[in-house]
């Protein structure tokens, strides 16, 4: 069985976690992937907001999340995505710290931790805890979101970061600063920039999942704002394909080397 | 339908497995499915030795404590008195590592909520990384 679970590591609220999930999902899609969407985020619910097909788990206790490695071991998934809940508490990490990583990789199931850094320290110190404990069992993804600055100085200047840089190679997307107003509106409708770029105009202002965009979205130079914002961080995703598609990766490869 | 509830097939042998679990590094279900059939001719997948331990452990925590207090490797009788129970015996290697390497510390961070990052200056920033590349490049 081959099942990669990609799940966000436990930021501090606000970090743009879920941003990331919802690009992802939205990438995943677009490369013909069909991702299990699954929110264990009982608290926000963010992902199941954005999609409604999303499994939604309640966390009644640290083992609620054993769902995870179920789904995975049952060979139906080739790929997982989790957005777990928010916050630096140590209740999912304890979790994490039971998963038999080894025998799972000999089972062909990986992981990838998503992690979201923002200019605020939190953001940087509470992924580090995580990536203090998981070290090299899981791969890593970070986004580096710059919705409330350009300069992420606790990322690219501290020891501790650079040292993770290094050691343990993470792959990279920057999600650039997003216009507020169109952020808000995202946001308030519920909408993915996917969704807004897809949708068919004459209908009525309504997305194809029939959410309706309202008054600002569907101006034709706001999708195309919204359209070139997307690209650049697809484009950044390309890049972390073989994290989160191994499967295709290789087929490329292979077919690439004859 | 007999009326009695379900009881697992691995029931008798609880502790053995908590104790090779319990062992650092523990060992791996797939070996532990292994030995149960080598030894008791018990056929199990590993998902069902994954599951087992995690239904115990739900039901009580029990085998924590009572783990402690007994030997190690070699564990009791298991429980269900019908069924003469021989304790399973792994062969360590000298290593010690049942087939699987140890993991070996490659990042080290002490998580605070207070702030304990070490912010560097440009110079020290470009030396480190300069170190750092040059101990990946000795390594490769």
């Amino acid at each position: 069985m081959n099942s990669t679970i990609v799940f966000t590591a436990g930021a501090n609220g606000g970090s743009g976690k879920s941003t990331a999930a919802r690009f992802l999902v939205t990438y995943l899609r677009e490369q013909g992937a069909d991702p299990l969407l699954m929110d264990l985020d009982d608290e926000n619910k963010t992902l199941s907001r954005f999609f409604p097909e999303a499994v939604s788990v309640e966390i009644k206790k640290k083992s609620s999340h054993d769902v995870l490695i179920e789904r995975a071991l049952s060979g139906r998934h080739p790929l997982i995505l989790a957005d777990l809940k928010a916050g630096t508490g140590r209740e999912v990490l304890e979790w994490f710290l039971d998963v038999p990583f080894e025998e799972l990789r000999e089972s062909q199931i990986t992981f990838v931790c998503v992690g979201s850094i923002t200019s605020s320290p939190d953001s940087v110190q509470s992924f580090l805890n995580w990536v203090g404990e998981l070290e090299d069992q899981v791969s890593y993804l970070v986004f580096k979101n710059l919705k409330d600055g350009e300069i992420l100085p606790d990322y690219e200047d501290t020891l501790e970061a650079i040292r993770f840089r290094k050691e343990l190679n993470p792959s990279h997307v920057t999600i650039p600063r997003l216009d507020e107003e169109y952020q808000t509106e995202l946001e308030r409708l519920d909408l993915t920039i996917s969704e807004v770029i897809d949708s068919d105009q004459l209908q009525q202002n309504l997305s194809a999942r029939g959410k309706p965009l309202g008054p600002i979205l569907p101006q034709l130079l706001i999708r195309a704002r919204l359209r070139s914002f997307q690209r650049r961080i697809y484009e950044q995703l390309d890049h972390a394909r073989h994290l989160l598609l191994p499967t295709q990766s290789q087929k490329v490869k292979e077919i690439a080397h004859g | 339908m007999n009326g009695l509830p379900f009881r697992s097939k691995l029931a008798p042998f609880e502790r053995e497995i908590v104790e090779l679990r319990r062992q650092r590094p523990p060992v791996s279900y797939r070996r532990i499915a292994e030995l149960l059939k080598e030894q008791h001719g018990v056929e199990v997948t590993i998902n069902a030795v994954f599951a087992f331990l995690r239904t115990r452990r739900k039901w009580d925590r029990r085998s924590v404590a009572e783990c402690k207090a007994s030997a190690p490797r070699v564990a009791s009788q298991g429980s269900d008195p019908r069924r003469p129970v021989t304790p399973m015996v792994v062969t360590t290697r000298p290593d010690g590592n049942h087939g699987i390497a140890p993991r070996s510390k490659r990042f080290h961070y002490t998580f605070s909520s207070k702030y304990n990052l070490t912010r560097l200056t440009p110079e020290e920033k470009l030396a480190l990384e300069k170190r750092l590349d040059e101990e990946r490049g000795g390594q490769s």
